[in-house]
């Protein structure tokens, strides 16, 4: 049990890394996809259908690089919580705790199902 | 929890839009915390990985509803969850400890121990199947309203699961990333995080969290809460009124 905790404790630490790493490269693509004078939030007023692979494909082709490095960024921080809960089950499963490691499998299938869900949307 | 309305009110965005830059810093939030809290004793890891079974399906089913939602509906329940969340704020409360273990706590070891005022506080964990179903529907609120749902986690945790509530705080804390991560990936994929709002919204969060860290500790925490109560009831008229008018 104190190991586990001890652990969490290292994976938090590389957790809050990672948030600040995200955070630097969405900045950075921030700062490069910004134009003066324009309201950035003024296309968000209303909705549109237009998925992700759609939406780089787009920004590949208008050479818009600070949106990807946003994206890039995005993906990194969306992801941690998943990252973190696959390195709960490797853990659960190098102290030998089946059911622990069954409940954390769970949680991760239950995570990549439900990104799935937006591919198939 | 104030992300959604400062996006759609101030800034005229999509609530769509809004609800999934919103999950984004819950997700900043939440990772950027969780290191303190363990280090303070405070979080049971097992429980939360338990509750995750039930935040992130539930997190799903929100997703799924929510395609089917208006965007008046969509305020509505903002304004009514922020109503319901500043009434709770009002509400005294005190801990009650669990006499015995649920047999799903026992088997799976979920009772444990936290430090208080010098000394290891052991605590038991009661009613496991309600806390795992509330668990569900603060995940399928999280997906629709792009909050973290930490106030329906805590009060299953608190009142129903019967845990200290500086533990249920804290493992609530270390819950609401991976709850809101199951919904953010899905409208990523789907195309509704937008770069244009998402990136101000982590960086404000993130920049936002770490001044926050330095500065609560000198600020007094009743006149914050009764400030963040008014904003909270003006802020859910707002979204009630926006709501109304379609």
């Amino acid at each position: 049990m104190k190991d586990l905790e001890t652990m969490e404790l290292k994976i938090s630490k590389f957790l809050r890394v990672g948030v600040v790493i995200s955070g630097i490269i969405i900045a950075i693509g921030w700062a490069m996809s910004l134009k003066p004078g324009t309201d950035p939030f003024a296309p968000l007023q209303t909705y549109s259908a237009f998925n992700l692979l759609d939406s780089i494909q787009m920004h590949v082709i208008l050479q818009n690089w600070g949106k990807i490095i946003a994206y890039f960024g995005l993906t990194i921080l969306i992801t941690l919580p998943v990252l973190r809960v696959f390195l709960s089950v490797i853990l659960f499963i190098k102290q030998k705790e089946k059911t622990m490691a069954l409940i954390g499998a769970i949680v991760l299938i239950g995570l990549i199902l439900s990104f799935s869900l937006g591919i198939e949307a | 929890m104030i992300v959604v309305p400062v996006l759609t009110l101030v800034f005229g965005v999509d609530i769509r839009y809004a609800v999934a830059a919103s999950l984004i810093s819950i997700i900043a939030t939440s990772s950027g915390a969780a290191a303190s809290f363990l280090k303070d004793h405070l979080t049971n890891v097992r429980l939360a990985i338990l509750l995750e079974v039930g935040t992130v399906f539930g997190a799903m089913s929100g997703f799924l509803l929510s395609t089917t939602l208006k965007s008046s509906s969509l305020f509505l329940c903002f304004g009514g969850f922020l109503l319901f969340s500043a009434v709770m704020m009002f509400r005294q409360k005190k801990d009650s400890r669990a006499e015995t273990n649920h047999p799903w706590s026992e088997k799976l070891g979920l009772h444990s121990k936290f430090p208080e005022k010098g000394e290891w506080i052991h605590y038991k964990i009661a009613n496991v199947p309600f806390g795992l179903i509330s668990m569900y529907v603060a995940g399928v609120f999280s997906a629709i309203l792009g909050i973290g749902s930490g106030i329906f986690k805590i009060m299953a945790m608190d009142g129903a699961m019967k845990v200290p509530m500086k533990v249920s705080s804290a493992t609530s804390n270390f819950m609401i990333g991976v709850t809101a991560s199951a919904s953010a990936g899905a409208y990523f994929l789907r195309g509704d995080i937008k770069p244009e709002i998402a990136s101000p919204v982590a960086i404000g969060i993130i920049v936002g969290a770490w001044i926050g860290a330095k500065v609560m500790p000198k600020m007094n925490a009743a006149s914050i809460r009764k400030v963040f109560i008014v904003v909270m009831v003006i802020v859910s008229i707002q979204m009630i009124m926006k709501g109304l008018q379609g």
